[in-house]
């Protein structure tokens, strides 16, 4: 079986820092190169960002799963509401754009409830 | 908020509690210059403070602005929204806005998407003041 940790977050902007302190233990636990720690931590702050604005006030957890494939870290960021609300001072940069710009082969898919769910791979030593 | 683990690694030491991330904010002024000194990461969380302080500079009448992100260790695209909001104040103002930002992980947020044209960056406040 492999390696899997979750870790699930209520929607609220304080979690994110949490989420990136997770993500980069177990990246680093792992021995992904700083530089891949450094991506993934932007990647995945962007993804619970989406995430956590679609959520906040509606209690409903965002969940952060990341599984230990064997070469390769995967990392899943699951929402499950609806468009995020208009931000006067938001970027108009879509979310997936910079996660892609960070890891090409990055799927950012629609789920059924209208948000996002976000994937993506970091290299390991082992 | 909870962390699970399945299978067989060590387990690793990790606090699945909420880590307040802190932002510090300092303004000094510098020559004709007002720099705000930002440290801390900067993100959903953050970011409103960052935004709110530059919103009360320009208010204020001080509309010559740099940014000094030499102590910034994270930066997203919330802080990055914060950063064109100010932007955009500044010049309606028909003031200016400056990055101080050395190499790392912000720069390399700037660059990606593209704000590194729309910004001036530069290395170090000296460089700033001298541009």
């Amino acid at each position: 079986m492999a390696d899997r940790f979750t870790l699930e977050l209520p929607p609220e902007p304080i979690s994110i820092g949490t989420a990136r302190l997770f993500s980069a233990t177990v990246a680093r636990y792992f021995g992904c190169e700083e530089e891949a720690v450094e991506d993934l931590k932007l990647a995945v702050s962007e993804a619970c960002t989406v995430a956590i604005r679609t959520n906040e006030g509606r209690h409903r957890r965002v969940h952060l799963v990341i599984e230990d494939g064997g070469s390769a870290l995967t990392f899943s960021v699951q929402d499950g509401g609806s468009s995020a609300p208009a931000d006067a001072d938001a970027l108009d940069v879509p979310v997936g754009e910079l996660i892609r710009a960070l890891f090409p082969s990055a799927e950012v898919s629609a789920n059924p409830d209208g948000g996002a769910d976000v994937r993506f791979s970091v290299p390991t030593s082992n | 908020m909870g962390a699970a683990y399945t299978s067989g690694a060590p387990i690793l030491s990790f606090r699945p509690w909420r880590c307040p991330i802190e932002l510090l904010l300092n303004t000094r002024e510098v020559d004709d210059w007002t720099v705000l000194e930002v440290k801390g990461e900067v993100d959903l969380y953050t970011s409103p403070a960052l935004r709110e302080r530059i919103v009360e500079l320009v208010e204020e009448g001080q509309i010559r602005v740099i940014v000094d992100l030499q102590e910034v260790g994270f930066l997203d695209s919330s802080g990055l929204g914060a950063l064109v909001g100010a932007l955009k104040r500044v010049n309606e103002r028909g003031g200016r806005l400056m990055l101080v930002c050395p190499e790392g992980s912000p720069l390399k947020v700037l660059t990606i998407t593209g704000l590194d044209k729309i910004f001036p960056i530069h290395s170090s406040l000296d460089e700033a003041l001298r541009a």
